[in-house]
């Protein structure tokens, strides 16, 4: 009877439906990580620091604010550190006040914990007013005195989107500037707010508060909105590719992408790097794709769309390995997605045997997210990407799926030895006079493209890499023993015709040590 | 076959990096005879050349002194210690010069920067790769040189009055141990310092009865120890002070229990062994992962005394020498005796009785040469090669047996198969119209040629038979000696 006569107390608030957060309007998995880990960790340390427990995200409308707000409640929600979360930009069954953000905040306090609920009621009771105050009432005297002296530990969030109404952001941000040390100390707000706010300006400078400016896009300078960044892309576009602009004027081609984009630069970035990437021809036909879809209703979707088109050209391109196997064995490397993981994928060699990693890269399918102690690039898969290629909803038309529970289809190590034992030969470059140095050849390059297919040079350059990175020893044996007692001498010529002759001595030496892990299974 | 590879590369790279095509025309032909990879790949026929045979002499010798060897150098009364090291050797000086000074271990010239020192160095030791050395004073202070840069780097005070030093690999590491302050015998207390920070990693407690029964792994990591009175080794990891491994070493069975009391144990230079010297001088390799062994040698009763004992950079071999203090039949002479064993095979590759008592013994790091440093230094080290002798790097000038050759069939489509005079700057033999005929590592030496008397009459296509020799043009020794069948091409 108790608790029932709590939940009338508490629905007599003017509290506001359907304005909790949405995973479908959260930052694309992979994007805007930076801000995302920032405020994380501004939260996660605010007790300890009592510097700022009030967190502004500040920028011009389509940034991205409220998608960061999104994925901010999401991550503390997963935790059962989201007390409440309020976006009422979508609310249409009520007018939107400050009000309605106290009285919203208040419910799903209530919501949250069983004691602020129990506290609230009996608030109410003792004072029914308190149920249609105003904001500056409600956050002291119900929400303040409700959680007062409560042990929680860690911290617990609440999210606030902006109002539409700038006299009525204003006073939001007033009033919760005015009320916030009523709240307990473990207690953090983020709040959003558009450029232009001349309170959220002042209140750059107050202590208790963390303003970080968000820009359209945090990987490049962020100072375009998606509109602009679009028709800045489509520019370059047309100067080196004017064959795609024979149908579609510049502004004609930006208002149809537009939507596709949903305010995405990553999506821009990657259909602009694949069209850019692509022959003449098929640029025309993968921008066809991507227009003949309909207008996505999520983010996922309208990434979607893009890496499906992405998928069809690398199902077409001539690579040295199957673009899957190189999925797998991203997808595959523990933990998933993990930077350090990455390093496992490392090309030795990339000069000639292009890795089809770099190819990816271009196409933005990939990220570079550093380099290791030789200056070497790491990758790993982008995350969002990453989540496309093994989900098969989502990629089962592309004749692309990688089940990350299985063994991968192509056992790359294994590919490499075939490659060469079946393609490696004495003077495999033709040469007419043997007695000449590789410097002194003159056609060397042309040579090597014509002689030695990319698909040989990956594998001369890289199959060592592959060789430790495969648990399936036992078809490995026969084709390592082939390669070392056929073509041992044939591989020492395309290395030093190729002039990559210092990778042999540690090759070998790495083989010497991989023969020594398995030597008990090895008779070589 | 990988280690074969290795070897190949090590040793032909100077002109594979810049001809691919060598790998067959120049470097298979010159490969050791006895080795995996030329047996698999020297019936791989190449344009124009086939039948390559190899009599080239395989296998461990003893090379000739160099002419060269500076008489000066000499171990007297104003050298307090000496070390020696691949390509180094290293003198102290006493009072008034107290230094160190480094000598070529191939010639005795003086080469690098000398050392100066506070206190005559007692004992002095070279890190495996070379880099450093350190030095010992009567105070116990140990300091640690970069010896490329003439510097002292660090120094460390020590326990005990002789302190004694074993190097990981890297030379990153370094263990110490020694001789208790007024007492003849070794302390209980081992440490580990890093030496790029001059700081104790770990100590140790041990009671051994000789400095070789503790040895430092190359890896830095692991400790090997062979306690007085107890059987076998056992194994402890340096960051834990844990025992690690396997096995303690202590396989009974087999041998004899007192087979397994050592007074030396050392690690092979990559860590997968260890060899052991035993009370009765008996040698065991030792596999660190299995802990399975194998008795190379039992010396018990031949009257000689284990002096040295090294496993060569690459692991491929172990040597070892013995001392005599008297001849077989008797008379007082003092002389050693030098074995190597193939660490696979575990077989003897070589045994020589060496007429002198040896001081040092040091592998060269392509392993391809040791030297026998003997008691008096004005006298050149015995320098024992791995044949055949254009293998290590820079080639060894080894004179080749009247029978000992290199034989291939090459077609020619001209009769130009007259040779020039000289093996040009970069190592082509080059023939009398300018074209480059096959590469050897011997830039700059004569040519001689020859047509082959012997003729076979039943093949009447040859052209020519040529005999090509590869002098010395100091002592006109023939370093190489090559007999092609010229045939002609059939257009």
């Amino acid at each position: 009877m108790m608790t029932l006569e709590n939940l009338m107390y508490i629905n007599s608030l003017p509290y506001s439906k359907s304005v909790s957060w949405d995973s479908g309007r959260a930052c694309l998995h992979g994007t805007r990580q930076d801000i995302i880990n920032k405020i994380i960790s501004w939260a996660t340390n605010m007790t300890k620091t009592q510097q700022s427990r009030l967190c502004l995200l500040r920028g011009p409308p389509g940034c991205g604010k409220s998608s960061i707000a999104h994925t901010i409640s999401q991550i503390f929600h997963q935790q059962n550190r989201l007390a409440a979360a309020v976006f009422l930009d979508g609310c249409v069954d009520q007018k939107v006040n400050t009000q309605t953000v106290g009285s919203t905040i208040a419910y799903q306090l209530a919501g949250y914990d069983a004691t602020i609920r129990q506290r609230m009621a009996e608030l109410i009771k003792a004072d029914f007013s308190l149920a249609s105050a105003n904001i500056e009432r409600q956050l002291p005297e119900l929400i303040g005195a409700a959680t007062h002296g409560l042990t929680m530990i860690g911290p617990i969030v609440i999210v606030v989107d902006d109002l539409v109404d700038p006299q009525e952001q204003h006073r939001l941000l007033t009033a919760i500037a005015n009320s916030s040390t009523s709240l307990p100390a473990n207690f953090c707000l983020v709040l959003t707010s558009r450029n232009g706010s001349k309170l959220a300006d002042t209140l750059q400078n107050e202590a208790n508060w963390s303003i970080q400016d968000i820009g359209f896009d945090d990987t490049g300078d962020g100072s375009l909105d998606i509109g602009k960044y679009i028709h800045q892309c489509l520019r370059q576009l047309s100067s080196i590719k004017p064959n795609l602009f024979q149908r579609y004027t510049l502004e004609g081609l930006s208002k149809l992408l537009l939507p596709r984009a949903l305010g995405m630069h990553y999506w821009v970035t990657t259909a602009y790097r694949l069209l850019l990437s692509s022959s003449e021809g098929n640029d025309c036909s993968i921008l066809d794709e991507i227009l003949s879809n309909p207008l996505p209703l999520s983010k996922q979707e309208a990434m979607d769309h893009v890496y499906r088109a992405t998928l069809h050209v690398l199902r077409d391109i001539s690579l040295p390995v199957p673009v899957d196997a190189i999925f797998h064995v991203l997808i595959q490397s523990p933990p998933t997605f993990s930077p350090s993981s990455a390093r496992r994928i490392r090309p030795v060699a990339p000069k000639h045997a292009r890795a089809p990693l770099e190819i990816l890269e271009e196409l933005d399918g990939m990220i570079e997210i550093g380099r290791d102690q030789q200056g070497l690039p790491l990758f790993r898969l982008h995350p969002s990407f990453g989540e496309f290629i093994i989900n098969p909803q989502r990629c089962g038309t592309t004749g692309f799926h990688v089940d990350r529970h299985l063994p991968p289809a192509y056992p790359l190590a294994e590919l490499c030895l075939d490659e060469m034992n079946h393609k490696l030969t004495q003077n495999l470059c033709q040469l007419d006079d043997l007695m000449v140095l590789d410097e002194e050849i003159l056609d060397r390059e042309d040579r090597i493209l014509h002689f030695i297919p990319i698909t040989l040079q990956y594998a001369c350059c890289q199959w060592i890499l592959h060789l430790e990175l495969t648990s399936y020893i036992d078809p490995v044996v026969p084709k390592i023993q082939k390669f070392l007692f056929t073509h041992l001498l044939h591989w020492f010529e395309v290395i030093s015709m190729l002039g990559h002759f210092q990778l042999i001595l540690p090759f070998l030496e790495r083989l010497a040590a991989w023969i020594k892990v398995v030597n008990s299974l090895l008779n070589i | 076959m990988t280690m074969d590879g290795i070897r190949f590369i090590r040793a032909f790279s100077p002109i594979l990096s810049k001809a691919a095509m060598q790998t067959y025309i120049s470097a298979l032909p010159l490969m050791q005879p006895d080795t995996l990879l030329f047996k698999i790949y020297h019936t791989e026929t190449t344009a124009g050349r086939s039948d390559l045979q190899s009599h080239s002499p395989s296998g461990w010798a003893i090379l000739n002194a160099p002419a060269e060897w500076n008489t000066n150098l000499a171990l007297d009364m104003k050298t307090s210690s000496f070390a020696s090291s691949g390509y180094l050797i290293a003198q102290a000086e006493c009072y008034p010069t107290n230094r160190v000074r480094f000598y070529n271990s191939r010639t005795g010239h003086e080469v690098g920067l000398s050392l100066p020192l506070q206190l005559p160095a007692e004992s002095m030791h070279f890190s495996p790769d070379g880099r450093r050395i350190s030095t010992v004073d009567s105070r116990g202070i140990i300091s640690i040189w970069d010896i490329k840069k003439g510097l002292l780097t660090h120094h460390i005070k020590s326990d005990f009055q002789h302190p004694l030093i074993h190097y990981s690999a890297s030379g990153d590491r370094i263990l110490i141990g020694g001789l208790e302050p007024h007492k003849h015998r070794f302390g209980d207390k081992f440490s580990v310092w890093n030496t790029t920070t001059a700081k104790c990693i770990r100590e140790f407690v041990f009671n051994i009865s000789y400095w070789h029964n503790i040895a430092l792994s190359p890896d830095g990591m692991k400790l090997a120890v062979h306690e007085r009175n107890k059987v076998g080794i056992r194994i402890f990891d340096i960051e834990s002070g844990e025992l690690v491994g396997k096995p303690s070493l202590a396989i009974k069975g087999g041998v004899g229990q007192e087979t397994l009391l050592f007074k030396k144990v050392i690690w092979s230079s990559n860590g997968d062994l260890l060899a052991t010297v035993s009370m009765q001088d008996s040698i065991c390799l030792w596999n660190t992962d299995s802990g399975s062994f194998m008795l190379l040698q039992d010396l018990n009763g031949s009257g000689g005394a284990l002096s040295c004992l090294a496993f060569s950079p690459d692991n491929s071999c172990i040597a070892v020498l013995y001392s005599y203090s008297k001849s077989a039949s008797g008379e007082d002479r003092r002389n050693s005796h030098a074995r190597i064993w193939n660490t696979l095979t575990r077989k003897i590759v070589w045994s020589e009785t060496i007429p002198a008592m040896e001081y040092s013994m040091s592998f060269l790091p392509d392993s391809q040469e040791i030297l026998f440093f003997v008691g008096e230094l004005n006298n050149p080290p015995i320098r024992i090669v791995r044949l055949p002798a254009h293998m290590s790097y820079p080639p060894n000038i080894y004179e080749w047996t009247p029978g000992s050759h290199i034989q291939y069939s090459r077609l020619t489509s001209g009769t130009n198969v007259n040779f020039t005079s000289q093996v040009d700057g970069e190592g082509w033999v080059i023939n009398t119209a300018g074209e480059r005929q096959v590469w050897v590592p011997y830039p700059g030496f004569e040519l001689h040629s020859e047509d082959r008397v012997e003729s076979d009459e039943q093949q009447e296509s040859f052209l020519q038979r040529k005999t090509l020799e590869v002098k010395d043009p100091k002592t006109s020794t023939v370093v190489l000696r090559l007999k092609i069948d010229f045939k002609l091409k059939n257009e």
